[in-house]
């Protein structure tokens, strides 16, 4: 069957390098979804960090199919899975590496076919689920892992079928020996309502307000932190969980900025993507996902694992009442890599928060159920966001501040602790400005008008502006620095774990 | 004693708090009607109760979390066996013992009944159960799937106890108050029950929650005020004065939350309500017009219920006095309550205000957009709406008893009780 395609690529190599040449290599846009839209024509384009730095995993969703328009499909492409029994066009995406002092265009001059490698996917039908049962979505996604991938290199890609192909796009690989990430909370597009004490309440073109918030933001990232492996977005990307049409324009809202074309993301699911169903998988194609832990009824949610140099993540469906569940799959997660230096957990509603939902019945019963694991488990950090807000916990050990005493700080605020007990809890702000929760005042003395945070809260900041976290993992130690927008020049947290058992 | 006119209908029976209108020619059917009267009563209430417990199963919720097919959480009874180890220190800030211990305990109700388990308890400030060989607690069995569980202590079992201060609580009520209490109790019942099994259910189902709230307060007030102080001419003008109060207070309120642009999606619970709004039919917009309506309930039913007892005093003892001079009495009674009661409704609501209030200074927050933030307007209109019902329903009660106290009640002497 693959003779097959080496035959059908022999054939078709001068027709298909002149097609390459003269296709000017056109910007590999982002494409809205349109409801009734071109029927090839793909969106919401996006790369997840694979199972490891050499690994991405792409997603992309394109509409109904005109099935002639493909040939071949080889079986052993055809993946049987638990959502549809479709047999479907295969996609695929090509990668080329570019050399030091190569750019996309003087690579098509010189074409070598020989350095494009392809990688095959699988096609998913896609259904949205509502309060009136489940119905198909009118679109597919399109999942496709690309391996092998050389660290600090630059790569052309391009995605699509047998003769269909993108413009071409780049991306760049890092070096995970000493890297970062960056990390934002709660995008939510769509959700630019008042909370307490919030500007502005009454807001015109609500989409259009989160929208422009967010390709703010993301620009911001990309400019002040060039070399990030990838973005770490902590659940709630879009707000509404009723319908798909009110739902889909706010995906193309989150997708929208053309940095994502070629920076990797990290989702998880929030309460407001949870409230899609399925829909919400059918996004995103996450590396070592399980089907079977964190998974609720829709099936397709579950967690996952990737790593990074010499760090581990795992990113847990909060979602489910069961913590158990996360137990297992930590665990698993953590003897498939028992030699990753840094463990990282990432899920969406914030344990140790301090805002709206600090106090909320579900927030406090997590706040019950999970520390024991992550203590059992020697988890460095926990990133969460869920209360639109910006909190740093004190080390946390059994639910208790440890460790307060080796926090030193530095002249410009930072902070710097050395082989510290416990674990960090850290909830990140609203990365597109879309809502902002001031403190829960609960957490005012109404005798005295003194703010007392809760015990476990080290820093807390809300001045109502979109932030973004960078954190930095090289050496033996990992540092997180969180700005806002408004002022990226001067952080408003700084906070550095130096582990002296972590070799470089 | 004689009937004198039609109006005066042989049930209205005035149990307590005044003379009998009627004597019944045997002992005995008193006592007969009145056991009677409470078996059926009680047969009444606890056929509602089942009821209304089937509706609210059978009402379709939103469920928040995820589960897997074989993934769930129970909690169950358990008994601590013994403390293996231990390993805590007093925390200066709270006084509290902060640590760990680990636990044997024997699981006593559910799927793992029987089944001894080791436990790794953890005592901090959200959770502090310390364990004691043979205390008995409540725990949280989290299963992920068929062979993988945990469990951990959640807290004491505080079931034993908290039966025991209600029936403390029933025992007071009914030896103190009498036939009253125990009426009291079943207007308890009735009201609590009605508020978690129907009126929620019926929000779920998409049922408008200012309707469903006025029914609530209809229904309750009738119940309660008839339970209490039986089918007489107070009770009814207790009655339709509670009602046209809460009336009045819907429109005001009705009209002040669209005229201030405020709805049930303004609270602080409100992200999540949307989300339970978008999968079931739920109108979560008008959910704050209900919540005012019924808070402000105890405070009218209070005083009307007042006002409208001392009018059926002052005539009783003096059944020559004519509409004007009833209805001048309530006032003067309901002039002295609405203060009272106007103050605690706002005095309950600044409670919680307070906060924001410090938040004035403690964030310089500036007047207008302090004035203008949502929860502040919440609380006002809250407040305003309640105390405007609390002081319109004085003169409608007034106005109700002076003209049906004399009216439906039995004339004792020679009154009539239609004099001018």
């Amino acid at each position: 069957m693959s003779s097959k395609f080496k035959n059908l690529g022999r054939l078709l190599l001068a027709p298909m390098a002149t097609i390459l040449i003269s296709t000017a290599p056109s910007v590999f846009a982002q494409t809205i979804y349109v409801p009734d839209g071109a029927a090839a024509s793909y969106a919401w384009f996006n790369i997840t960090p694979g199972s490891n730095e050499s690994q991405l995993c792409f997603s992309w969703a394109t509409k109904n199919l005109d099935m002639t328009n493909f040939g071949y499909i080889p079986a052993d492409y055809l993946h049987p899975d638990s959502f549809t029994t479709y047999a479907l066009p295969v996609p695929e995406v090509q990668v080329v590496k570019l050399n030091w002092d190569e750019t996309v265009s003087s690579f098509l001059s010189h074409l070598d076919m020989s350095r494009i490698r392809t990688f095959y996917g699988a096609t998913l039908k896609a259904y949205f689920t509502t309060s009136a049962g489940t119905s198909a979505a009118g679109w597919y996604q399109n999942k496709v892992t690309i391996s092998g991938l050389k660290n600090s290199s630059t790569y052309a890609f391009r995605i699509g079928y047998d003769s269909t192909w993108s413009p071409i796009g780049t991306f760049q690989t890092q070096d995970p020996s000493s890297f970062c990430f960056v990390a934002v909370g709660d995008p939510q597009l769509g959700a630019a309502t008042s909370g307490s004490l919030e500007p502005p309440a009454q807001i015109a073109n609500v989409l259009g307000y989160d929208s422009t918030g967010w390709a703010n933001t993301v620009a911001m990232m990309s400019q002040l932190v060039p070399n990030a492996s990838f973005l770490l977005s902590l659940g709630d990307e879009v707000d509404n969980s009723s319908s798909q049409a009110g739902v889909d324009p706010q995906y193309n809202a989150y997708f929208s900025p053309m940095q994502l074309l070629s920076l990797p993301v990290a989702t998880m699911d929030g309460n407001h993507d949870y409230g899609l169903g399925q829909y919400y998988g059918y996004h995103y194609n996450l590396p070592n996902l399980s089907t079977q832990y964190g998974v609720s009824q829709f099936g397709n949610d579950g967690d996952y694992w990737y790593t990074y140099g010499n760090a581990l993540f795992i990113v847990i469906n909060s979602n489910t009442l069961s913590a158990t569940t996360h137990d297992v799959f930590i665990g698993q997660a953590i003897a498939a890599n028992p030699k990753a230096a840094w463990r990282i957990v990432s899920f969406h509603h914030a344990l140790y928060s301090d805002a709206d939902h600090a106090l909320d019945v579900d927030i406090l019963f997590r706040r019950s159920a999970y520390p024991a694991i992550f203590d059992k488990y020697h988890i460095d950090v926990v990133f969460a966001g869920h209360d639109h807000t910006f909190t740093r916990t004190y080390q946390m050990l059994g639910g208790l501040p440890v460790s307060k005493d080796k926090m030193v700080m530095g002249a410009d605020s930072s902070v710097t602790v050395t082989d510290p007990a416990g674990t960090l809890y850290m909830t990140l702000n609203s990365g597109s400005g879309s809502k902002f929760y001031p403190l829960n005042p609960s957490f005012i003395d109404p005798e005295t008008g003194v703010i007392t945070f809760p015990v476990y809260v080290a820093h807390h900041w809300q001045q109502n502006q979109p932030t973004f976290s960078r954190v930095s993992i090289g050496g033996n130690s990992l540092s997180i620095v969180t700005v806002s927008t408004n002022n990226p020049s001067s952080p408003i947290d700084n906070y550095t774990i130096v582990k002296s058992s972590v070799q470089n | 004693m004689q009937i004198k006119n039609g109006l005066h209908a042989p049930h209205l029976l005035d149990y307590g708090g005044g003379r009998a209108t009627m004597i019944p020619t045997k002992k005995e059917n008193v006592m007969y009607g009145r056991v009677g009267r409470t078996l059926a009563g009680s047969a009444a209430l606890a056929i509602y109760l089942v009821l209304i417990f089937l509706f609210s199963g059978h009402t379709r919720i939103h469920h928040l979390y995820g589960s897997a097919p074989g993934s769930y959480v129970r909690y169950e009874k358990a008994k601590v066996l013994e403390v293996l180890t231990e390993a805590l220190s007093k925390d200066n800030a709270t006084g509290f013992d902060v640590g760990y211990q680990t636990v044997r305990i024997r699981i006593v109700t559910g799927e793992h009944k029987g089944e001894v388990m080791t436990v790794k308890n953890t005592l901090n400030y959200t959770s502090n159960v310390k364990a004691r060989a043979g205390a008995e607690v409540i725990v949280c069995i989290d299963t992920a799937n068929k062979t993988t569980y945990e469990a951990w202590i959640y807290s004491y079992n505080r079931e034993t106890y908290l039966y025991l201060f209600i029936v403390l609580f029933v025992a007071a009520l009914c030896t103190i108050g009498g036939s009253r209490g125990f009426k009291s109790v079943a207007g308890i019942i009735f009201t609590f029950s009605g508020i978690i099994f129907l009126f929620v259910p019926l929000l779920y189902r998409g049922y408008s929650p200012a309707w469903a709230a006025m029914g609530v307060v209809i229904i309750t007030v009738c119940v309660t005020f008839v339970l209490l102080a039986g089918f007489t001419a107070k009770t009814l003008s207790a009655i339709l004065g509670t009602a046209s109060g809460a009336v009045i207070s819907m429109l005001f309120l009705l009209g002040a939350l669209s005229i201030t642009h405020l709805s049930g999606f303004s609270g602080s619970e409100a992200d999540t309500l949307i989300q339970i709004a978008a999968a079931t039919h739920m109108k979560v917009g008008e959910l704050l017009f209900a919540a005012i309506l019924i808070s402000s309930l105890g405070a009218i039913m209070d005083i009307a219920i007042s006002i409208a007892t001392s009018v059926n005093e002052v005539y009783l003892n003096n059944p020559s006095l004519g509409r004007k001079e009833l209805f001048r009495s309530g006032m003067n009674v309901g002039r002295d309550m609405m203060g009272a009661m106007a103050n605690t409704l706002i005095i309950a609501f600044t409670g919680t205000s307070l906060n924001i209030l410090v938040l004035l200074y403690a964030w310089n927050v500036s007047y207008h957009q302090l004035l203008n933030n949502n929860m502040i307007g919440i609380y006002i209109i809250q407040a305003v709406s309640g105390s405007i019902a609390v002081i319109l329903t004085v003169p409608l009660v007034s106005f109700f008893s002076a003209r049906l106290i004399p009216a439906l009640a039995p004339p004792v002497g020679n009154a009539s009780g239609l004099t001018e």
